[in-house]
């Protein structure tokens, strides 16, 4: 299965979740724009589960932050 | 598994725990691997019933991948029930073959533990040393299983055919406290396999999960570590209130506090054994996660 961080942030982004994705091998993490929230419902995390499942991510984590207006910069990890 | 699918009845456990009583009175005294999780301290209050504790010792291998809530509840265990204890502090971060992570980490550090023990139980003049693998675990990945049997160490549970949830529903029909405790393995398992583990690594750890502990995270919790970003599997049916704005900010808090610099949840939740996935030493398998599913039982070694 080929591994596609861009296609899993178009599919997520049709999907009405308007985020960026950054990938670590399998891991993919979910940067929402607009905070975390969207996700607390099941649907929503059962559908997203399957788009990154199909576009090779054994790993979905939606990052939590203060907030999105917050405007220090956000840390990175290794390798970004 | 196929044994795990078939229902059984209280008789049928009970009739096990005979044949386990029996096993332990054959061997006459035992030395057991005691990490105070549920398969352990069950073995142990048996072994203590069935032999006495003037036969029995249960050993407690420290070291900064035991966690400190761990400890505390092997003790407690053991004083509830009368079970002898020793403690010894394992060296086995000080092994750079461990603390350089490989996926078979778990053989050195389960050898730098029955290395300790084997000789422990011939200075006592105990007939055996023992651990609470149980039958479940012998169809996960488990190295630790090989330094086991090099050192002749013993696993009447798994010989005997318990499974997890066997032990839990006879731990809890003993009044043992750890009957509904969550799997707890040791600290490097939320570290992926070839990041290195370091004390300062597991103490970041071991601290994020205990305040998430305190913020009120109830049922299965790993907080894992990829660099500054800390990502929290929750128990599934738990993943949906923690995501709220309110709790959000709680946990993302808690977690900053212990010395990471990002925090993310998980939205699978808990998987037993989730970073062997992640470092392609298992397949991953159908969503057996998903949101509202109950979680599997957890492996303990690893």
């Amino acid at each position: 299965m080929t591994r596609s961080r861009e296609e899993l942030e178009g599919a997520l982004r049709a999907l009405g979740l308007r985020c960026s994705i950054e990938a670590y091998d399998a891991l993919a993490v979910v940067v929402p724009d607009l905070g975390e929230r969207l996700f607390a419902d099941d649907d929503v995390r059962r559908r997203a589960i399957d788009l990154a499942r199909r576009y090779g991510f054994s790993h979905l984590a939606v990052e939590v932050r203060e907030s999105v207006s917050d405007p220090s910069p956000r840390a990175t990890l290794p390798g970004d | 598994m196929q044994h795990s699918r078939v229902e059984k009845t209280g008789i049928d456990r009970r009739e096990h725990e005979r044949r386990l009583i029996a096993w332990l009175r054959d061997r006459g005294s035992v030395l057991i691997g005691f990490s105070g999780g549920v398969d352990s301290a069950y073995l142990a209050c048996v072994a203590v019933e069935a032999l006495g504790r003037e036969n029995v010792v249960a050993v407690i291998g420290k070291s900064a991948s035991y966690p400190e809530s761990q400890w505390a509840s092997a003790r407690a265990v053991a004083r509830q029930f009368s079970v002898p204890v020793v403690e010894i502090d394992t060296e086995e971060l000080s092994d750079p073959r461990y603390a350089a992570n490989p996926t078979n980490r778990c053989y050195f550090c389960k050898s730098e533990l029955w290395s300790r023990l084997a000789p422990l139980a011939t200075q006592r003049g105990l007939a055996c040393v023992v651990d609470g693998t149980n039958a479940d675990d012998r169809v996960d990945y488990r190295p630790g299983a090989r330094a086991a049997a090099e050192w002749g160490v013993l696993s009447p549970l798994a010989a005997l055919g318990f499974t997890k949830s066997d032990i839990r529903e006879l731990s809890k029909a003993r009044g043992i406290p750890t009957w509904r405790q969550p799997s707890a393995p040791c600290l490097s398992s939320r570290i992926p396999y070839g990041t290195a583990v370091t004390p300062d690594r597991l103490r970041r750890i071991e601290a994020a999960e205990a305040a998430l502990r305190a913020l009120g995270v109830d049922g299965d919790l790993r907080v894992r570590f990829h660099g500054e970003l800390a990502r929290v599997e929750l128990a599934p049916n738990e993943i949906g209130r923690w995501l709220e704005a309110k709790l959000a900010e709680r946990l993302r808090r808690a977690v900053l506090d212990a010395g990471f610099a990002r925090v993310a949840i998980d939205l699978r939740g808990f998987r037993s054994g989730s970073l062997n996935v992640l470092g392609g030493v298992v397949r991953d398998v159908a969503d057996a996660s998903a949101p509202n599913e109950e979680t599997a039982p957890e492996a303990p070694a690893a």
